[in-house]
């Protein structure tokens, strides 16, 4: 991304703010109308949070398919920006609850649903940091990516629509749903996450670049880089 | 003062924050592939055997 694209972003993000809160109408039907602008914030970051679970389903097959360890390491990008997003999520999600609920934590099918997903990514994080040897790492998380997917898609998209919960449903598409105001400043806060989302996962993948290549100059042994050439 | 504009600030201010520091990041991590040498990150440490 260039300098430019990051400032615009920059600039985005903080005028989608601006307009939730000073253009945006109080929302009406909720208990506390005013605080429902936080939905403006926290459907993108759910979203995202999806987005980036199946990012790292797509590159771990890719991984499996080509055995390339960069794509390794996408895969596990992936699932590390899906659990930041997915604690957003949580968070932006609590702050509301406690203002239209009144509690923060309801144990709703929904917060029951991204509770489980952080568990399951959780233990892809301890699968890797538990098997030393690289490429039997980049294998084995990579296997559980994709059994993890399915599990994903179940928490996220079927659970909490055949029990009754207290979030409503098809609210984004629908045009009974979300007041056209409100869907307009959400995407348009999730276009900017999105850029955010990008730049993140560009940055997280030259670190990783550059900690691999730290590693083989501190140990001068040749190896393979991320990129696939031998140095 | 609308209270409105008072809340805004702080979404805004978490905002610039993260914005700042992941420019930031993206800075040093660019001066750093363009020495093109990452054995300084290691030698800066104290902890160097």
């Amino acid at each position: 991304m260039s300098n430019i694209a990051k400032a615009l972003t920059g600039v985005w993000i903080a005028g989608v703010i601006a307009v939730a809160f000073l253009w945006l109408p109080p929302a009406q039907g909720f208990r506390s109308p005013e605080a429902a602008r936080i939905v403006v914030f926290h459907v993108p970051c759910a979203i995202l949070t999806f987005v980036a679970f199946l990012l790292n389903a797509a590159y771990s097959w890719g991984y499996l398919r080509t055995r390339e360890p960069l794509t390794d390491a996408k895969a596990n990008i992936a699932a590390e920006l899906g659990m930041l997003f997915a604690v957003l999520a949580t968070v932006t999600g609590s702050l509301f609850a406690l203002e239209q609920w009144g509690s923060a934590w309801n144990w709703d099918p929904r917060e029951t649903s991204i509770v489980m997903l952080m568990l399951v990514y959780a233990a892809y994080f301890v699968l890797r940091g538990a098997v030393e040897e690289r490429t039997k790492r980049a294998r084995l998380s990579a296997a559980y990516a994709l059994l993890a997917f399915p599990a994903m898609v179940f928490l996220i998209w079927i659970l909490p629509r055949i029990v009754e919960s207290l979030h409503p449903s098809n609210t984004l598409f629908s045009r009974s749903g979300l007041d056209p105001m409100y869907r307009l400043t959400l995407w348009s806060f999730f276009a900017g996450l999105l850029a955010v989302f990008v730049w993140m996962f560009r940055l997280r993948l030259r670190v990783e670049i550059a900690e691999t290549r730290l590693r083989q100059q501190m140990s001068c042994e040749p190896e393979t880089t991320l990129t696939g050439a031998k140095r | 003062m609308n209270p409105l504009f008072v809340y805004m600030l702080t979404p805004l201010l978490i905002w610039a924050g993260i914005f700042g520091y992941l420019f930031w990041l993206d800075m040093r991590l660019r001066s750093l592939e363009k020495r093109g040498n990452y054995g300084i990150l290691y030698a800066q440490q104290p902890w160097q055997p």
